[in-house]
């Protein structure tokens, strides 16, 4: 679930610009009237874009069928170390298992290949129970021996692009059923980092004797799919594994994983009947889809953030006073009504809605009184002039930048919209090269510690995702979190280090916005889980 | 005839040597990193400089085109960042549904520019003319992106006799699938070729030798078409292979929004994701393509028209 510009872009592409700008206007209206504080909250915003509404099983589940289920973009590659793209973690998530993996609130790990695990008292040592019984698809039994190659692979292969999730770790396999993981020091997020798709375990004997480029074609997995057949950029044909572990699931007989990159065809064929699923419904025709009798529209938090950026290396973003001022300028209830229409949530900070997350101070308001004071207590009490940087194409970032340009008028600050093409913007940003950008921050694990290394600590690897935001207590209450192995503890740091960014602002936090999918009335059990994956094997149809 | 050809195809060569080299600096000049693309925030100095070991951006860029070049020659077009595979099976999976596409709105362009050119040039400034060219100015107005949304709800959710989007398995059902996408693009090129062949349809028919003809004689069809419409056919024959040539980058909108497998969809993931070796086989495919789309519109000429034989031999 990385950040990957040129998949936002394709999700994001193609939207009819003539809702966009009456939207705008109406938030512009919104936003002058001067009665839109935080505290009258739009109707349909953060209540109806929390409430998830997962088809409720109707009887119980059939097995059998072919469910038809087009998403925006096709799978890279099927190798798990591989591809950094949604579309190809969500479909190997379907024919892989994994030591442990997500529970379906995202809160935690639950057994999969591993049915127990020990962790030695001194955090260092895992001791892996494996499931006994467990084929891969080819029929050959699930061993140890294949876990440990499976997880030194994604951990220090050259080509992994997934060793960034893992410490240094000595894995040895004592028998066919045990795993043992040693660590040098105590790593907190071991189980979450265990649980991601590049951990699957895959067949040693199959993978060495066709090598990478054909496992990433042909792959075998132990997990409630096969894949039958790939034309690629159009379909993925899975099937069901007859010797899955979890039975009687999967129900279905067969998933056909279709490409549909247009938002507008994909609607039309979920519409007509030509599918059964359609992903990434456009907010601006969430509404008009939910009236059609054979449909229903699925709108499911998911964890990630959606924020502006600002620059540190900037004299003006280096005064607190400014960061927060601006904050308080934008309405971020208006600006989820205008440009998600009501489908979303401010943002309490930098962490999406998930494990540890602060619900408990809210949100910064919109108290424009309170951000011209700021301003006042600022270096810059007249104001300046600021570029905000957007991706070309991305409607909902050019939306959301015009109003935020309209609101930060209102404090003495001039925003000048600059677009660049996804790529070239992303360059900019690492680069430092920015003044104020957009960015959209998934997590990849369901702990909060990737995020919180990558975009609040100053010296995790990225320099704050490039704020240069530095603040000396939150990398020590950071590095302490990693190896901090007793739950309550990490749930207090993380509180801490959340106050601390929330008060720091060295973003301008937006949006939760939710994932929106268009599910055909006789299919059961699809659900959109807060990790934005898809159990598939759970899915009926009636 | 076939000596023609075999010249043609010889200057295919340093047409694609020309279009790698222009295509691998370009495409290198765009800001943006591959490396730091795909590492996204992870990127770590250390993790960065493996990974463009590994993708061999780590090499001054003349060894970069020099290793492009060698593997080229051995009909290796290189391993694409993103998939992991080798490009040219990712581009030979993909090249039949765009060949498909541009070849049917080829053939609807004929089918319906044609006859309707001879209609209107034969009946010229009459109500029949107007009405052709009429309708088809409005066609070439209409963005192609947006024309291929509404011809779906026309014609596959309003009255659904077409599939919205997809390709199909057998060839019926390509033909099917691709009717709307062909279309599509056809509307575009029609008026462009009917124009060019009413044109020269008018200057033709007023010509002596038609006179010479008539008074030979000939029946009315005859003259028509053999001295009329063949000697008529020669621009519009220029005017359609450019444009087709034209339009094969065109199908990069259609495809996607027809949700068709082809070219344009991997090219726009690989510009977007900045996989240059896939960009440059995809370009490299294209420029073959228009070239090969020229040379058939040559030999049509040197079919036709004896000068061009004549001149070429």
């Amino acid at each position: 679930m990385v950040h990957s510009p040129s998949s936002d872009h394709a999700s994001r592409k193609g939207r009819p610009r003539l809702l966009a700008v009456l939207a705008i206007t109406a938030a512009l209206m919104a936003g002058c009237s001067g009665q839109a504080p935080a505290s009258s909250s739009p109707s349909g915003s953060a209540s109806s874009g929390a409430s998830s509404a997962p088809t409720t099983p109707a009887g119980s589940p059939v097995s059998g069928g072919t469910l038809t289920f087009a998403r925006n973009a096709d799978v890279i590659s099927w190798d798990p170390i591989i591809p950094t793209d949604n579309p190809s973690i969500w479909a190997q998530l379907n024919i892989y298992d994994q030591l442990v993996r997500v529970a379906k609130d995202a809160q935690s790990v639950e057994p999969d290949l591993a049915t127990a695990w020990d962790i030695s008292p001194d955090g260092k040592t895992y001791t892996f129970h494996l499931r006994p019984g467990v084929t891969f698809s080819d029929g050959t039994p699930v061993k140890a021996s294949d876990v440990q190659f499976s997880l030194d692979r994604v951990a220090t292969d050259k080509e992994s692009l997934w060793g960034f999730l893992f410490p240094k770790m000595d894995i040895t396999a004592p028998d066919d059923a045990t795993v043992v993981i040693t660590l040098d020091a105590p790593w907190a997020p071991l189980l979450a980092d265990l649980s991601v798709f590049a951990a699957s375990i895959i067949p040693q004997a199959y993978f060495e004797q066709v090598g990478e480029q054909a496992f990433g074609d042909k792959p075998i997995g132990s997990g409630p799919f096969v894949l039958a057949d790939w034309q690629k950029g159009s379909v993925a044909v899975l099937k069901r594994n007859p010797t899955y572990w979890d039975q009687p699931k999967p129900y279905l007989d067969e998933v056909d994983l279709k490409v549909v990159a247009e938002d507008n065809t994909r609607m039309l064929q979920v519409q007509s009947g030509q599918l059964d699923i359609a992903t990434d419904v456009p907010f601006n025709q969430i509404d008009a889809l939910k009236k059609s009798a054979d449909l229903d529209v699925q709108i499911s938090p998911v964890i990630g953030t959606y924020w502006i950026q600002f620059n540190q290396k900037l004299p003006q973003f280096q005064d607190m006073h400014v960061r927060q001022a601006i904050n308080w300028a934008v309405d971020k209830e208006a600006l989820i009504k205008s440009v998600l229409f009501g489908y979303g949530e401010p943002a309490y900070g930098y962490l999406g809605k998930m494990l540890y997350s602060d619900l408990q101070d809210a949100p910064y308001g919109y108290d424009v009184a309170k951000a011209k004071d700021l301003m006042s207590q600022s270096k810059y009490p007249n104001g300046f002039a600021v570029t905000l940087l957007t991706a070309a194409g991305d409607t909902i970032g050019q939306q959301v930048a015009v109003i935020v340009k309209a609101q930060l008028a209102e404090i003495g600050i001039t925003v000048n919209i600059q677009q660049e093409e996804a790529a070239s913007a992303f360059q900019k940003q690492v680069d430092g090269d920015y003044e104020m950008i957009e960015y959209y921050m998934t997590s990849d694990i369901i702990d909060p510690a990737e995020n919180t290394t990558y975009a609040a600590a100053g010296d995790g690897g990225s320099n704050a995702v490039y704020t240069y935001y530095n603040n000396p207590m939150v990398n020590d209450l950071v590095r302490a979190s990693n190896t901090e192995m007793d739950a309550t503890k990490r749930e207090a740091d993380y509180l801490k280090i959340q106050q601390l960014v929330h008060e720091d602002a060295p973003m301008l936090f937006l949006f939760w916005q939710p994932a929106r999918t268009a599910v055909r009335q006789d299919i059961h059990g699809f659900q959109v889980l807060p990790t934005a994956n898809y159990r598939l094997w759970e899915v009926w149809k009636s | 005839m076939l000596g023609f050809i075999a010249r043609r195809l010889l200057l295919l060569i340093p047409v694609a040597i020309g279009v790698t080299l222009f295509t691998f600096f370009l495409v290198r000049l765009i800001p943006g990193d591959p490396a730091q693309n795909m590492l996204g925030v992870h990127a770590t100095p250390e993790l960065l400089a493996q990974l463009r070991a590994r993708l061999g951006l780590d090499r001054p860029l003349p060894a970069q085109y020099f290793i492009f070049i060698s593997q080229l020659l051995h009909g290796d077009l290189g391993t694409s960042y993103y998939f992991g595979q080798p490009v040219l099976s990712l581009v030979a999976e993909r090249v039949t549904p765009t060949i498909f596409l541009l070849a049917y709105s080829a053939l609807i362009t004929t089918v319906v520019s044609f006859p309707a050119a001879i209609l209107a040039a034969l009946r010229r400034d009459s109500f029949w003319d107007q009405a052709v060219r009429f309708t088809f100015v409005f066609g070439i107005s209409l963005p192609s992106y947006w024309l291929g949304i509404v011809l779906i709800l026309l014609l596959a959710v309003a009255v659904p006799l077409f599939p919205v989007g997809g390709y199909g398995t057998t060839f019926l059902e390509h033909l099917w699938y691709l009717f709307l996408p062909a279309l599509t693009i056809a509307l575009g090129v029609i008026p462009i070729v009917l124009r060019a062949l009413r044109g020269s349809l008018i200057e033709v028919l007023q010509a002596d030798f038609m006179d010479t003809a008539r008074s030979k004689g000939l029946p009315p069809h005859v003259v028509l078409l053999r001295h009329g419409v063949r000697n008529a056919l020669l621009p519009a024959i220029t005017v359609l292979a450019v444009n087709v040539g034209w339009l094969i980058g065109g199908t990069v909108i259609i495809e996607n929004v027809f949700a068709i497998p082809g070219l344009g969809q991997l090219m726009i993931f690989a510009v977007s994701a900045r996989d240059y070796p896939t960009v440059q086989a995809v370009t490299l495919v294209f420029a073959v393509l228009v070239v090969v789309v020229y040379l058939v519109a040559d030999a049509t000429y040197f079919a036709l028209d004896p000068r061009v034989r004549g001149q070429l031999r």
